[in-house]
């Protein structure tokens, strides 16, 4: 059975950011990064704000993203700047006294009352893709996603006992076309990282179907060959399963026991 | 062998001026006296941001990597590196507010989350779908969600952090879209090109539908929040009620998704 999280089947814990390199040294600057002094945070300084309800779901159409009125009162307290913003205004400038701090206020030194930034990021019509979706799409509006519990699945459920190899339709070990299976996972990807199945709701019930071209696509997870699509998604966007309660080895002990062997 | 690692958060103990003067600060919170219970689950749920903002440091880096790669445009490559930054500082600030609620320094995460790595795609490609999926979507949404819960929250030096998280994710929301305008007009034609309307409307689509696959909120925090005392004492300390939490997500998901296709 295909595992969940096969990375680790080509590369171990210890070797996390060793032998692991060749597919995470994308990021190689990130030392260099941490001792940038390019910390202000005055970037959004000049963002224009929509006029807001304030329950943050009633930015307009576009996620916030076209707030264009004059300001933006927020729990009676909190006033979110109206100021004059262009894209190129954006542009962070640093300030000469910010080579060693960022903008971080701290109830030590701030005054809550004083006007932020957490602003809109102030995409006008223009600057947002125009895209055309095309072709058939579930409305998932009517979906309530706290009908399934992911928590309640376990990803290998879906994976069948017995694999063909000669499958057309996969060439690894996975789940079977026309197989049931479930929302929590929705793509299957193959070798290569190729979607291979897509969790469709046909007739009642959710099955494997061929990959939906508009389906979940395996950038999400590309190491996971084969293995569910998980999208990334950094910041602050909620958890993704209900229940979930992690627990696992420290990095440093196992790579203490590493050194010791 | 193991699928997921817990990662340290803590500081290195070393005591110097120069240090000092470059080190991102860390705030010092007043924490009013709470409940086991509360304190358990304002816990919990500080590691899951702390997760989270360090899973964007991973997938920042992966972004800057193609950047270079690709010999993207010195200044998109810089903002690469800001956001990096400020992904960690972000980590940083919610590692902090663990410690001052009485947890560990130690965060789980499954080692994809922690691998970020490339797929066997072009470099074009990965980008564009970085640039759709984290970017115009993820990152948007998220920038939505940190409104929602500073404006929902009462003042305390937890609602400040979050404050200043906010503050960085306006230029992260903004990257994607305006980044992907450019692209599409055709305006940075000497580094990458458009893959079509087609293709990047099929992105937004995958990634809006599986945005709203996510649980968002855990359900023991639903029914915490069912007794008054409780949630009062939660959003002391910087947690929103989660239901309201889940309908702002799923409409700012639906908002991303809407734009996207009405265009």
């Amino acid at each position: 059975m295909s595992t969940r999280f096969s990375p680790i089947l080509i590369c171990g814990a210890a070797t996390l950011f060793s032998a692991c390199e060749s597919s995470t040294t994308t990021g190689g600057g990130v030392s260099d990064a941490q001792s940038s002094d390019a910390q202000s945070s005055d970037a959004q300084a000049s963002d224009t704000q929509a006029s807001d309800s304030g329950d943050g779901s009633s930015d307009g159409d576009d996620g916030g993203l076209q707030d264009a009125s004059a300001e933006d009162v927020v729990d009676g307290d909190d006033v979110y700047a109206a100021e004059d913003a262009l894209p190129s205004d954006d542009v962070p400038v640093v300030a000469e006294d910010v080579q060693a701090r960022t903008d971080i206020e701290f109830p030590s030194d701030v005054d809550e009352d004083s006007v932020t930034d957490t602003e809109s990021p102030d995409i006008t019509e223009t600057d947002v893709p125009g895209v055309d979706a095309g072709g058939p799409d579930v409305d998932f509006a009517d979906v309530d996603p706290g009908d399934v519990d992911p928590g309640d699945v376990d990803p290998g459920d879906v994976v069948p006992g017995d694999f063909d190899p000669g499958d057309d339709v996969q060439t690894t070990k996975g789940p079977q076309l026309g197989e049931p299976c479930d929302l929590s996972i929705q793509t299957w990807c193959g070798d290569e990282a190729v979607p291979t199945l897509s969790c469709e709701y046909i007739e009642a019930e959710w099955v494997w179907t061929e990959y939906n071209e508009n389906g979940l696509p395996c950038f999400c997870h590309p190491a996971s060959s084969p293995g569910p699509a998980i999208c990334a998604v950094p910041g602050f966007v909620g958890i993704d399963q209900s229940g979930r309660d992690r627990q696992a080895p420290s990095l440093r002990a196992l790579r203490r026991a590493a050194r010791l062997v | 062998m193991a699928d997921a690692l817990t990662i340290d958060f803590d500081r290195s103990g070393i005591i110097d001026p120069v240090f000092a003067h470059f080190a991102i600060p860390v705030p010092t919170l007043d924490v009013p006296p709470l409940s086991g219970v509360v304190r358990d689950a304002a816990v919990r749920i500080w590691v899951d941001r702390a997760r989270s903002e360090y899973v964007g440091v991973m997938i920042v880096r992966k972004l800057h990597g193609l950047l270079v790669d690709l010999n993207a445009p010195m200044d998109l490559q810089e903002l690469a590196l800001r956001m990096l930054l400020d992904e960690q500082r972000h980590a940083n600030l919610c590692s902090a507010v663990v410690g001052a609620l009485g947890g560990d320094s130690g965060v789980t995460f499954d080692v994809p989350e922690l691998q970020q790595p490339r797929s066997a795609a072009t470099l074009e490609s990965q980008l564009i779908e970085m640039l759709v999926g984290t970017y115009a979507c993820g990152e948007v949404v998220a920038h939505t969600l940190l409104r929602h819960v500073v404006k929902a929250l009462p003042k305390s030096g937890f609602r400040l952090v979050l404050q200043s998280i906010a503050k960085d994710e306006v230029l992260h929301a903004r990257f994607g879209p305006t980044l992907l305008a450019s692209i599409r007009a055709g305006e940075q034609a000497s580094w990458i090109d458009c893959p079509g309307d087609a293709v990047i409307s099929a992105l937004y689509s995958a990634q809006c539908r599986w945005m709203l696959g996510r649980d968002v909120v855990d359900a023991r925090d639903v029914r915490l929040f069912e007794d008054d005392e409780q949630a009062r004492a939660m959003c002391s300390v910087g947690v929103s009620e989660p239901r309201a939490f889940k309908a702002a997500y799923m409409a700012a998901v639906e908002r991303v998704r809407r734009h996207a296709r009405s265009r």
